[in-house]
């Protein structure tokens, strides 16, 4: 199920809501937990039992290690969860991967292929195999105790608004909040306005520039493609991409806040950023911190050697593409973001600093867009094309005919450099991080139902409406 | 203050909840009444949970399709969204509609069959209607009648109207090329398109609507007027009489005079203009009524409306595009194949087959091979089929001097009658 359709929006969410306040608070969290098996369910049956069988392995596993006293068998332990974790991982979403570079190498040398049938990709696995990742490892760095029941640390694991798309919540963030959390309405309208921000920012902003990035990027021949077409189409992905994830997000959050847990935030404003170390401290930033605090860090951090250092950094983005996707194209968008970030702790920092705030700002800007297009496009030999294109400087001319795209495009463009304005910062604080006063709740109220019904009335008529970030 | 503040914010959470539970609340109980969305909607079925539906996540896509496709108070979201769309961008939601210049509305397949973007080419269009003539030749042999409708079209009639940008009028268009063939290879039809394009402005009311696709009501009856004259005529029949009322002119649009306005499904009217109605009322039932078969596109729908086929005819069928069957349909799935041919065939006095400029491409929509094939697979018709044709050949014989000479010649070798002759001669040119 996803947010953004009309059965969870008419239909599974009033009655979970309806269901969630007037239960008992000791039955709540029953109630989540059944409704997000429902949720998961609903779009991957077969998975359902996978995901409650290894994640109620996984609870007696860590509650083991956890009460275990012999170091060494204690870090035995935490290397068999994080291997059932990883290898569910690796098996679901990089077998397909592996067998096919496998076959293609061993088809080149002449030997027969390995036979194989195609493993289908559980929905949300890259996000929950990372949060068991975190439970095992908080637990065994006594960051925080283990859950006392597996029905609570199911919920962590499987709750409906983070287990598809994320933000990536570790377990210590929300440990506390399972058992106990503060519940009031203020809480719970503010929730239910961000999620309509996100539901407006997925549905009627990043659907409309989907279409036109799809249109474009999605051709099967580029050969015609002129650079102001081909140019179009990547700005329109790049917005597209924002708003789809980060409406993603902000729904959960929203969800969350209505349910009274505090989800940690995963963007602020990144297309503001002036290098791609800040890009990566605004994007996705639950993952950038998740693969900073798990990967990076037990790496040997930045507490090596300068020539280690960089290669942890590269090893980082490579994983860090690859867990977007099981395919090349990820590969080389990991890497392409890796390079961008040894590069600038080389010289490009300090260089930017001379050329002043626009031409940084710039760089990083182009420098994220272009590498969109090889995250946008599979096949590298195409990637290669368009950005041929792109630079071909073969210009056509700009088509204004589609109105609702370039109003869209506007107000993408709008939004995304929001806080460039002096009141930008201001106004995004005020409506997402303090509390409000009466008025500020009517006004942001009559805002948000507008948003909503806007937003089912386009749900309603168009037939275009996929998450990006549901693959991954 | 704070106390108030919890006041409030209950009441919000509380309308919060209510306005949600809303559709699903008017999905059940069908409580306020929506107004249903016009146009070609299709209907779906609820979903029956089975658990091999539901482990194959066939279940849930057919969930997820039938409440996106009914779920409470969609009409009104649609027509939101729709309004929003028209408002500010002056976009159509609903498929392939065109806003022309000073808001005339069309449909693309109107405006690509007069740009003569969906042109068949000629040679297509030359074997259609020698198939026509061969159907006209084998009905009338067994004393049916037989007749090829061209409805008007929209971009034909009012092309000043069609934005720039889609094009100009073609000399290669399937319009164009078909009336030519009928009249060539000399099948029995009426041009209403080119009736309407002569008399644009000579009427004393609209031919044609602003914001419809079909013809209006007025010039649809004038339509219906000439074809029941058309079939007297033909057939030396005398059938209950049409007879025109007084004509309101008025400045609404009523019937199917707005009806590609009211397939955009928004909230708001384009401006009103006049549009004429006159009073019709059906006279002398007890004459003439035979039976027609109408195989036609939507430009039917009116006539039928009118009541046409029960008033007029003796239990007429529609076969809307040579697949379901009116007025059957209205209580059961229909379709031409649901019939015994040979009963029908049989029963039937006449058969129109009619089509406006934007569905010529397909027109009829098989009826013509579904129909030969039935032919040749009945003695009855085959028989009579080949003993026409055999006639034919000897008239052409007989109207060249120096070919039936020729056969005479032989038939005093073979010492045989001129006519048996002849038949023989006909008879060798038929089967080579």
């Amino acid at each position: 199920m996803v947010f953004s359709s009309v059965i969870f929006l008419l239909y599974f969410l009033p009655v979970f809501l309806c269901l969630y306040f007037l239960a008992g608070k000791k039955y709540r969290n029953w109630v989540i937990l059944l409704a997000s098996i429902l949720f998961y369910s609903w779009g991957a049956p077969r998975f359902v039992f996978i995901l409650l069988a290894s994640t109620w392995l996984d609870f007696h596993l860590v509650g083991h290690m956890y009460r275990e006293k012999n170091p060494m068998r204690k870090k035995w332990l935490l290397g068999l969860s994080i291997f059932l974790n990883v290898g569910l991982l690796a098996y679901f979403k990089y077998a397909n991967f592996f067998v096919d570079n496998l076959n293609a190498f061993l088809t080149s040398i002449g030997a027969g292929a390995v036979p194989w049938a195609d493993v289908i990709l559980p929905i949300g696995i890259s996000f929950y195999t990372f949060q068991t990742l975190t439970y095992s490892i908080d637990v065994y760095r006594g960051v925080h105790r283990p859950l006392e029941k597996a029905r609570d640390y199911m919920l962590y694991i499987i709750m409906f608004p983070q287990l598809i798309a994320g933000p990536i919540v570790r377990f210590n963030e929300i440990a506390d909040q399972i058992t106990e959390r503060q519940e009031t309405n203020a809480e719970r309208l503010m929730g239910f306005y961000r999620f309509c921000i996100g539901l407006g920012k997925k549905v009627l902003i990043a659907n409309v520039l989907g279409a036109k990035a799809d249109a474009i990027m999605g051709m099967q021949d580029f050969s015609t493609l002129d650079s102001t077409t081909a140019w179009v189409g990547i700005l329109a992905y790049t917005f597209q991409i924002y708003f789809d994830f980060s409406g993603y997000s902000d729904m959960a959050i929203g969800l969350g806040k209505m349910m009274g847990f505090r989800f940690p935030e995963n963007f602020d404003n990144p297309y503001v950023s002036k290098s791609i170390s800040e890009f990566w401290r605004r994007w996705h930033m639950t993952l950038g911190t998740w693969m900073r605090d798990y990967l990076y860090i037990p790496l040997g951090g930045n507490q090596v050697t300068v020539a280690r250092l960089y290669f942890n950094l590269w090893f980082v983005f490579l994983i860090s593409g690859l867990w977007h996707g099981a395919g090349w194209n990820f590969v080389a968008w990991g890497a392409y973001h890796g390079l961008f970030l040894i590069l600038e702790r080389l010289f490009l920092n300090d260089w930017l600093k001379k050329m002043g705030g626009f031409i940084s700002w710039f760089y990083c800007f182009l420098v994220s867009v272009l590498g969109w297009v090889v995250f946008r496009i599979e096949d590298i030999g195409m990637a290669g094309l368009y950005y041929r294109k792109l630079f071909s400087f073969e210009f056509g001319i700009l088509d204004f005919s589609d109105g609702r795209f370039w109003f869209i495009f506007s107000c993408a463009l709008f939004f995304s450099f929001f806080i460039f304005f002096p009141q930008g910062k201001k106004i995004q604080d005020k409506i997402f991080f303090k509390s409000y006063s009466s008025r500020m709740h009517v006004a942001m109220w009559c805002a948000s139902m507008m948003l909503f019904v806007f937003s089912v009335g386009a749900l309603s008529t168009a037939d275009f409406n996929p998450f990006i970030y549901f693959r991954f | 203050m704070e106390e108030k503040n919890k006041i409030l914010y209950r009441i919000l959470l509380g309308v919060t909840m209510v306005l949600l539970l809303l559709p699903m609340f008017q999905h059940v109980v069908d409580f306020p009444k929506v107004k249903k969305l016009k146009g070609a909607i299709e209907e779906t079925r609820v979903p029956v949970f089975e658990w091999s539906k539901w482990w194959s996540g066939e279940f849930s896509n057919e969930a997820d399709n039938y409440f996106t496709q009914s779920f409470g108070l969609r009409p009104d979201f649609v027509r939101l969204d729709n309004q929003l769309a028209y408002g500010l961008f002056g976009e159509f939601r609903a498929k392939h509609i065109v806003i022309g210049e000073q808001n005339y509305l069309f449909e693309q397949n109107y405006i690509d069959a007069y740009t003569g973007r969906d042109f068949i080419g000629e040679n297509e269009t030359v074997e259609k209607v020698r198939k026509l003539k061969m159907i006209e030749d084998t009905l009338k042999a067994r004393g049916k009648d037989f007749l090829i409708v061209l409805a008007p079209g929209k971009a034909s009639f009012y092309p000043e109207y069609i934005p720039d940008e889609l094009g100009s009028a073609s000399d290669s268009t399937n319009y164009i090329f078909l009336s030519k063939e009928l009249k060539r290879q000399a099948v029995s039809h009426i041009d209403f398109n080119a009736w309407f394009m002569e008399n644009k402005g000579k009427m004393d009311y609209p031919l044609y609507p602003k914001t419809g696709i079909h013809w209006s009501h007025y010039g649809m009856l004038l339509g219906m007027d000439s074809l029941l004259h058309r079939l007297e005529k033909n057939n030396g029949w005398d059938l209950p009489d049409v007879v025109w009322g007084e004509i309101e002119y008025v400045d609404e649009r009523r019937r199917i005079d707005d009806d590609i306005e009211q397939a955009l499904n928004l909230f708001s009217s384009f401006p009103n203009y006049k549009m004429a109605y006159p009073e019709i009322e059906i006279k002398n039932k007890e004459k003439d009524r035979p039976k027609m078969i109408c195989i036609a596109d939507s430009f039917f729908w009116e006539m039928f409306n009118m009541g046409m086929m029960e008033k007029i005819f003796n239990q007429g069928k529609f076969w809307y595009y040579f697949n379901t069957v009116y007025p059957d349909e209205f209580k059961n799935p229909t379709t031409t194949g649901d019939f015994d041919w040979d009963v029908e065939f049989a029963n039937t006095d006449v058969f129109v087959m009619m089509a406006t400029e934007g569905n010529l491409a397909y027109f009829p929509w098989g009826a013509e091979n579904a129909f030969l094939e039935y032919f040749s697979n009945n003695y009855e018709f085959n028989q009579e089929q080949r003993e026409n044709r055999i006639r034919k050949i000897i008239e052409n014989i007989k109207s060249d001097e120096k070919w039936l000479g020729h056969v005479r010649e032989k038939a005093k070798e073979k010492n045989i009658s001129l006519d048996s002759m002849l038949w023989k001669d006909a008879e060798y040119m038929l089967a080579n």
